[in-house]
């Protein structure tokens, strides 16, 4: 008696651990909440069909699950036909939700389309990115993948490749324009303050004696020196003399003639 | 007798666990260009790489190009478009990449890739790549226009300004002639 009670509660735990792994180990369909937010309610995966997600462009992200803004994100999509019919892959969506509520919509990425046709025992790898836009910057947020797809007899699927909540980055590795200029403008401003500390030291230094020999302008010294005139100029002025400027003036230079 | 249903338990959640996680192997296969613009007769890069997201090793992976670049349109300058691997361990991933140059210009379509592998040595799987879709070749001489460094422009603009500066370089030279004794002052 012992011994059966034994074997019933295992089998009963083992039935038990079957179940719930594959609820929540397997990759299935959206959660039916977000199913049935979506117009078509009853779509889910299709049991011929093996899904596989990979990041490609940040290489650590499928560990981390970080991404940094204004940097692209790329990733495949693995698609196997287990069954015996065609399967046409439609197209991927990706979302951002709000981590705490995967119902609320953040930002829709553009679809891709692919309309792939898989032959039965064929795979297909299909890719996707996008940019994180700055304003995520430095919060979680749920990423969410689905691949919509049909089989031959026009049955539409949904599978769910990627459901889990990434920290977004700031990109704080390039040049950003916004700080160089700041630090270029501080540079500027640094050598404009050295340069008026110098004249407003220099000012202070000349009051406190020092005083220089005051130099009395007297005019030029009224000897001409005709040698550097060229001759034709030379000429030209003994021949014609240019008009004088008022005839108060012509006066003048008469009577001291 | 509650160790041994405790160890029942334990073995039962065991076996729950592997059975469940285990999957076969599966390769990615990712075909990308790296060059941004395709020019007629001038390098253009393309990039294979294959990830193996299972937990299994692939063994006998090859990569079969061939058919998307056919050499009456297409010269193959360095690289293998027919590849073959032993073996992707788990978790691993592999990159080749090909250096192929158009012959000629125009839309061209990049279709996908054909990668094949084996898992446990007898389940072949075939895989075929993302396909990068429709591109343009470009002309060469459309190609110049836009990136080309641009000699004949500079040459005619030098022509064009020629007037304004060489002329009146040559003015000043004149002027400057008209002066010689200075400079004989200053150098006796």
């Amino acid at each position: 008696m012992k011994l059966s009670t034994i074997f019933l509660l295992s089998t009963i735990g083992l039935l038990s651990v079957y179940a719930s792994d594959v609820v929540d180990g397997e990759v299935t369909d959206d959660a039916p909440k977000a199913a049935q937010e979506e117009d078509d309610l009853t779509i889910g995966a299709s049991p011929d069909a093996g899904l596989a997600f990979h990041f490609v462009q940040p290489a650590d992200a499928n560990v981390l699950h970080e991404f940094y803004t204004g940097k692209p994100v790329k990733f495949l999509i693995g698609f196997q036909n287990k069954g015996e019919k065609d399967f046409v892959v439609k197209f991927s969506e990706t979302s951002f939700r709000y981590p705490t509520d995967y119902n609320y919509h953040l930002q829709n990425f553009t679809r891709g389309e692919y309309n792939r046709r898989v032959a039965p025992k064929e795979e297909v790898t299909l890719d996707y990115g996008f940019y994180a836009h700055e304003s995520f910057a430095g919060r979680p947020v749920g990423l969410v993948v689905n691949v919509h797809y049909q089989d031959a007899d026009g049955n539409a699927f949904v599978n769910n490749v990627f459901n889990q909540t990434v920290n977004i980055l700031e990109d704080d590795s390039g040049f950003s324009g916004e700080t160089g200029f700041l630090f270029i403008f501080f540079i500027a401003l640094s050598i404009g303050g050295l340069y008026l500390a110098n004249q407003f030291l220099s000012k202070l230094s000349r009051k406190s004696g020092l005083s220089k020999r005051r130099v009395v302008e007297q005019g030029t010294s009224s000897e001409v020196d005709f040698e550097w005139i060229p001759r034709d100029a030379v000429k030209n002025k003994e021949k014609k003399s240019p008009v004088a400027g008022s005839p108060k003036a012509r006066k003048s230079a008469k009577k001291a003639d | 007798m509650q160790f041994s249903l405790f160890f029942l338990l334990v073995a039962a959640v065991t076996c729950a666990d592997v059975g469940t996680q285990t999957k076969d192997a599966f390769v990615l296969a990712h075909k990308q260009p790296l060059s941004t613009y395709a020019v007629e007769n001038m390098d253009f890069v393309l990039e294979y790489g294959l990830y193996n997201v299972g937990d299994k090793p692939a063994q006998k992976v090859t990569i079969d190009d061939r058919h998307s670049f056919p050499t009456n349109s297409f010269e193959i300058v360095k690289g293998l478009l027919h590849v073959h691997y032993e073996k992707i361990p788990a978790g691993g991933n592999v990159t080749h990449s090909v250096v192929i140059r158009p012959r000629a210009f125009g839309f061209f379509n990049y279709t996908a890739a054909q990668v094949t592998y084996y898992t446990d040595n007898e389940n072949l799987h075939v895989t075929l790549t993302n396909t990068p879709g429709e591109g343009y070749i470009y002309r060469q001489r459309e190609y110049d226009r836009r990136f080309a460094p641009k000699y004949t422009y500079f040459l005619i603009f030098f022509f064009i300004v020629a007037p304004t500066t060489l002329g009146s370089f040559l003015l000043f030279q004149q002027s400057k002639a008209r002066f010689p004794n200075i400079v004989k002052k200053k150098t006796t």
